[in-house]
């Protein structure tokens, strides 16, 4: 079979096809498909991991949970109040964090 | 090249895209809209529904894209969608317009007749290679227009259309020839180096 090229260089049915015959869609509908790929796009995205970041943020719960536990095991009241607010920001940022990103990101995907 | 543009730079913007980057999306959507809409245009027959089957099978392509991990096969697929959808559509549209035509054969072979007359009195040669390209086959119109406009290979429109490797040759073979012999016809000294 001759490489594509090589019958393209030889052709000049290829040529004169090439010229006359390529049709282009109009510049607005040009757009228009561009915004329902998008949005195709992010829609399936979305579905497709709707069900693991349910499980993220319950994986998440559950060890949030269980290091207030060891917290509250450790007794920071008998310690010093500064560690023990440093503690509980650091807790409360890495909480607030996960969940912002967990929440956005299919969303955040398509810019 | 219209078509047979850098496979790095598709499988590059391909990646793009799958990370939710608009300039992905642009570059996917400006590269295959134009084949995807010539292909369904030679099988609708019209604009209205020819953008209707390539804004179908863009969002049925994109819903997968993050399947895909090379441009090649992602197009090879889409427009296998968009050969499908329109296809689909021809024959639904068929299915409205049988029974209003089945009264009237001889008319719409006049019209058909009075339409190749006026496009040949419009003296455009596009029309004139619509015209040739009209009268071959779904087939081998299908194939023709993937290999000489969207330089696709034959075993990528073996994929397609969904049929053999020797059967795209030889449609591609029969097209060639009724599509030169019609130009021959249409457009005369024309394309004597054909």
């Amino acid at each position: 079979m001759m490489s594509r090229e090589k019958m393209k260089n030889i052709d000049p049915l290829a040529e004169l096809l090439k010229q006359e015959l390529l049709d282009a869609p109009s510049a607005k509908f040009s757009d228009q498909l561009l915004h329902a790929s998008m949005t195709s796009y992010r829609i399936s995205y979305s579905k497709r991991y709707q069900k693991e970041e349910r499980l993220g943020k319950v994986i998440l719960a559950v060890l949030i949970f269980f290091n207030l536990m060891i917290l509250v095991e450790l007794n920071p009241f008998g310690a010093d109040s500064a560690l023990l607010i440093g503690v509980l920001a650091s807790v409360l940022l890495v909480f607030g964090c996960s969940i912002h990103y967990l929440t956005q990101y299919p969303r955040a995907i398509i810019k | 090249m219209l078509f047979g543009k850098n496979r790095k730079d598709e499988d590059y913007y391909l990646k793009k895209a799958i990370g939710g980057k608009r300039e992905g999306f642009e570059y996917l959507v400006a590269t295959y809209q134009k084949l995807a809409y010539t292909l369904a245009i030679k099988i609708c027959g019209n604009n209205e529904d020819a953008e209707e089957v390539v804004q179908d099978s863009f969002m049925k392509a994109f819903r997968a894209l993050d399947q895909f991990r090379s441009a090649a096969k992602f197009s090879t697929w889409l427009y296998k969608i968009v050969y499908y959808t329109a296809l689909t559509k021809k024959n639904s549209k068929r299915l409205e317009t049988t029974k209003l035509a089945e009264d009237s054969g001889t008319e719409s072979y006049l019209l058909d007749e009075k339409r190749e007359i006026s496009s040949l009195i419009q003296s455009d040669r596009k029309r004139y290679i619509d015209l040739a390209l009209s009268r071959l086959g779904e087939e081998e119109r299908s194939a023709v227009t993937l290999h000489y406009l969207g330089e696709k290979s034959i075993s990528e429109i073996a994929e397609i259309l969904g049929i053999g490797k020797s059967a795209v040759k030889m449609r591609l073979m029969r097209g060639r020839e009724k599509l030169e012999q019609s130009l021959r016809s249409l457009l005369g000294n024309e394309i004597k180096d054909l």
